[in-house]
């Protein structure tokens, strides 16, 4: 259902994944992370014991809360590293966060939606256990401001956040615009959803006679106008969360997510528009299109979908629902992510702290993953097998609709 | 240059190539497997054991990173800027492939602007990523160097047209003409097919690879189509390329902006010398009104309501007819005339689409367009070192060295005596610290309505119209009524 242009975008070429591909790769990416914490504990290990006179037991700075390395390092278990879902819980929070945090300066839906999904991007590639969110959250937003053309200087940027400094914004520049893979661009469905509703005004506005924008009417009862206005406000609320959170930008186009958060907002509506744009008798006018065009190329989703409709095509509809449907589904499910109770967070982001720093818990070594003073050079091995752990659970969150 | 003995491929990396995906994630030895590929591999891929051993995971950027530098060599500096300096390079021979040549534009580290990557930059590799096209420069690869200056790996391409239309040696036929104008509007076409407008069209941005195919290049001043409602900024787009519509300040704008400074470019190739050569942005809205016509409601309905719109001082000129056109450039004959005036229109709405000019019967008639290997050629280091400055030059530059500034190539207009001392180029690239706030002085129009949904675009006005010689104590906003010295 995407069209020609769409397939030559890095967002379908490099970031669209079949079902299976991503639950994969965010496995995948998880024992690369578990493996560089194993690393990490192993070198501390060696140093704690090379340096292990009984007095190595030296206090370490700041360990105030942590327990004292009292007994022997070697008695203390490896930390029990985050599973993949455990991983995806905590970017999903803190892109929760970065949500606020964009809206603290009222920045446009592209400049948050962007930087949640390069926050997203960013993890499907990377290790919490390496880059703990919570360090890339200002580096993120500030280089979305940037690619979103919604540019403000730093030291703007810094005022509205306490204590933030521009070094700790830049500091990691580069390594989330490397981890991206330098692709700034993203296909929201934003426009597409301004386009859809446009249109869909317009054509009710009209006192035309077209039978398609007839059988609209009645179907959207007494005031069809505005109850599209309605839907409108309820849709940019899934696009600006639900569909963020959920990894529908991975396995839809924006048109169908834009027609997903639709049928979410009210699902006749949704049903009618598609049945009178894509359905079997589908009486779409060409002068209408031609208009739309002249609006500047807003409506690029729109007009991906028209591409798909030649002159005598056979309905998309049929072929479309269903997509729709599992990508509205996929988003509901989103909601569970806020419903998380901050112990859990609070549990992971433990388990977390003591993976990354062992120096803490042996006296020794150095912390692991950035944001730390000193950016451990990780070393890699292949030799850990993936943990297989708790790959029910994910496929539960997302892959059941899939199909 | 050495269009004919140099290997074919040096400029023109066969599309597929130009269009490999080499970022993300680790395929630094150059393999291409598609990322669901590797990853089953590197799950499987039982390598040494070894604990400690360097070899790197995925997970690293910084690896990455370092993977992508060594697929590159950097063998010499084919010029600098303030802005960036562009090495000619090779991409290592693989065992597949022989060694590429490659140029290598490092963005340098803006002491003046404090905020990482440069906005330049950041637009240059979004739209570089995603277009891909054989009349659009490729951007091969990306990587930061160890001072954390950005590198861009783009395709080596070695003379531009601004070198062709200089060399009054050469003739060029009407063929060739519509040759290069034939795929710079394929280029434009696709830019604009993408929701990209260029905004600085001009002829040292039209690359031409060796074997003669032309190439959009320079998308540091590119941005998508804006949201409606949403504000663009007018300063962009080289002085004498620049359409009326962002001379009165016009916030909202579009892709005809890019075909009205094509077919300006259009008149230069004729022509030979810059068609209208304003030496501020006032004597070039005069040259515009006095060449084409004077902006009115009959002929541009609106226009009075533009934010700078003023009243041209003179006897206002009838928008130029066919007659006109004819007389000046007889050359193109009538189609091509035809087809000039519908991109050089007044009023935007009323210019062709790059699909439309495509679509000109000026291409399908005689003479034909010269097959790219057939065109003139200009030649030899002088080409290399040229695009090497094109390419580093900031955007909205018109000239790449102070000398050529105080004696441009331009023939016909004339010079201004008092050559001042040319500006360090750093002044020029002093920070825009209000954004907003880049109202041209000249134009003087009134800011209301400008709060909601503005689009802080940050594009350095100063950039665009440079301030020439002699402003070097000026303070650096905007864009100043100081006088360009030809």
């Amino acid at each position: 259902m995407e069209d020609h242009l769409y397939t030559t975008t890095t967002q379908c070429k490099t970031w669209s994944f079949g079902p299976g591909t991503l639950s994969t790769l965010r496995q995948t990416t998880n024992a690369a992370g578990v493996r560089s914490i194993k690393r990490g504990w192993k070198r501390a290990r060696v140093e704690a014991s090379t340096a292990n006179t009984p007095l190595a037991t030296t206090p370490i700075p700041s360990n105030n809360t942590t327990p004292t390395p009292g007994p022997d390092p070697l008695s203390i278990p490896d930390p029990e590293p985050l599973t993949p879902s455990e991983e995806l819980i905590l970017v999903n929070y803190y892109m929760l966060r970065l949500m606020a945090m964009s809206d603290i300066f009222s920045f446009p839906s592209s400049v948050k939606a962007t930087a949640c999904i390069f926050l997203s991007r960013f993890h499907l590639h990377h290790s919490v256990h390496s880059y703990h969110p919570k360090h890339l959250l200002t580096t993120i937003l500030f280089l979305a401001t940037k690619t979103e053309n919604n540019y403000l200087s730093t030291a703007e940027f810094c005022k509205r956040i306490p204590k933030l400094t521009p070094e700790a914004v830049l500091k990691y520049e580069f390594k989330v615009a490397g981890g991206i893979g330098w692709d700034f661009e993203i296909r929201h469905p934003l426009r597409g959803a301004d386009g859809g509703i446009m249109e869909l005004l317009t054509a009710l506005g009209t006192s035309n006679s077209d039978p398609g924008i007839q059988t609209l009417k009645e179907k959207l009862g007494q005031n069809p106008s505005r109850r599209v206005t309605d839907a409108a406000g309820r849709m940019k609320g899934y696009l600006t969360k639900e569909a963020l959170v959920s990894d529908v930008y991975y396995h839809y186009t924006p048109p169908q997510i834009f027609l997903g958060a639709l049928w979410l907002a009210d699902k006749e509506l949704a049903e009618a528009y598609i049945e009178w744009r894509f359905g079997e008798n589908s009486t779409m006018g060409r002068p209408l299109k031609k208009k739309k065009k002249d609006k500047k190329g807003k409506e690029r989703a729109i007009e991906d979908e028209n591409t798909n409709e030649p002159k005598k095509p056979p309905a998309l509809a049929p072929k479309l629902i269903p997509a729709v449907i599992a990508c509205a589904e996929m988003m509901l499910k989103a909601q569970e992510y806020e419903k998380i109770p901050v112990d859990v967070l609070k549990r992971i982001d433990k388990k977390l702290h003591r993976c990354q720093n062992p120096q803490k818990f042996l006296g020794a070594g150095s912390p692991i993953g950035i944001g730390n003073d000193a950016p451990p050079k990780k070393q890699a091995e292949e030799a850990a097998p993936p943990p297989e752990k708790r790959r029910k659970t994910e496929e539960d969150l997302f892959g059941g609709s899939l199909r | 240059m050495s269009a004919t003995n140099s290997p074919p491929t040096s400029a023109t990396l066969p599309n597929a190539t130009a269009i490999r995906r080499t970022l993300p994630f680790g395929n630094g030895n150059g393999n291409n497997t598609p990322l669901s590929a590797m990853v089953a591999e590197s799950g499987s891929d039982v390598k040494l054991p070894n604990d400690d051993s360097d070899a790197s995971d995925n997970d690293d950027p910084d690896d990455l990173n370092t993977r992508t530098k060594k697929k590159y060599t950097k063998d010499r500096k084919l010029g600098e800027g303030a802005y960036a300096v562009v090495n000619l390079g090779h991409r290592r021979a693989t065992a597949t492939e022989p060694a590429v040549p490659v140029a290598i534009k490092k963005i340098k580290v803006n002491t003046e602007f404090r905020d990482g990557i440069t906005m330049d930059a950041i637009r240059e590799v979004k739209y570089l990523r995603e277009l891909h096209h054989p009349n659009i420069i490729a951007l091969l690869d990306v990587f930061s160097s160890k001072n954390q200056n950005l590198c861009l790996v783009l395709e080596f391409l070695d003379s531009d047209l601004e070198m062709i239309i200089r060399d009054t040696s050469q003739t060029l036929s009407m063929g060739d003409i519509k040759s290069w104008m034939l795929m710079s509007l394929r280029g434009l076409w696709w830019c604009h097919k993408s929701f990209v407008i260029h905004r600085d069209i001009k002829p040292n941005n039209l690359l031409l690879a060796a074997n003669g195919v032309l190439k959009l290049a320079d998308f540091g001043l590119a941005r998508s189509f804006a949201d409606p409602k949403r504000h663009m900024t007018h300063q962009v787009i080289t002085r004498w390329y620049r359409p009326p519509e962002l001379f009165y300040g016009a916030k909202f704008y579009s892709s005809s902006v890019d075909i009205f400074s094509l077919g300006l470019v259009f008149c230069e190739l004729m022509l030979r010398v810059p068609f209208l050569a304003g030496n501020t942005d006032l004597h070039q809205l005069e040259l515009i009104c006095q060449w084409l016509g004077t902006p009115t409601e009959e002929n541009w309905p609106g226009v009075t309501t533009l934010p700078g719109y003023h009243e041209a001082s003179g006897t206002p000129v009838k928008e130029r007819g066919t007659d006109f056109f004819m007389n000046t450039f007889l050359a193109a004959g009538e189609s091509g005339v035809e087809l000039l005036m519908k991109m050089l229109r007044l009023d935007p709405r009323k210019r062709c689409s790059a699909r439309e000019a495509l679509d000109s019967k000026w291409f399908s008639q005689e003479p034909y367009p010269t097959q790219p290997a057939n065109l003139p050629k200009k030649g030899g280091g002088k080409g290399i070192e040229k695009v090497g400055s094109d390419l580093k030059r900031k955007a909205g530059e018109l000239f790449n060295t102070p000398d050529e500034r105080e004696n441009p190539v331009i023939t016909r207009k004339k010079k201004h005596s008092a050559v001042v001392a040319p500006v360090p180029e750093e002044i020029e690239n002093a920070p825009n610290e209000e954004m907003g706030s880049s109202d041209d002085e000249e134009m003087e129009y009134t800011n209301d309505e400008e709060t909601e949904n503005e689009d802080n675009e940050e594009v350095e006005p100063k950039n665009v119209d440079k301030p020439q010689a002699g402003s070097k104590t000026n303070p650096p906003p905007p864009p100043t009524r100081n006088t360009r010295e030809l």
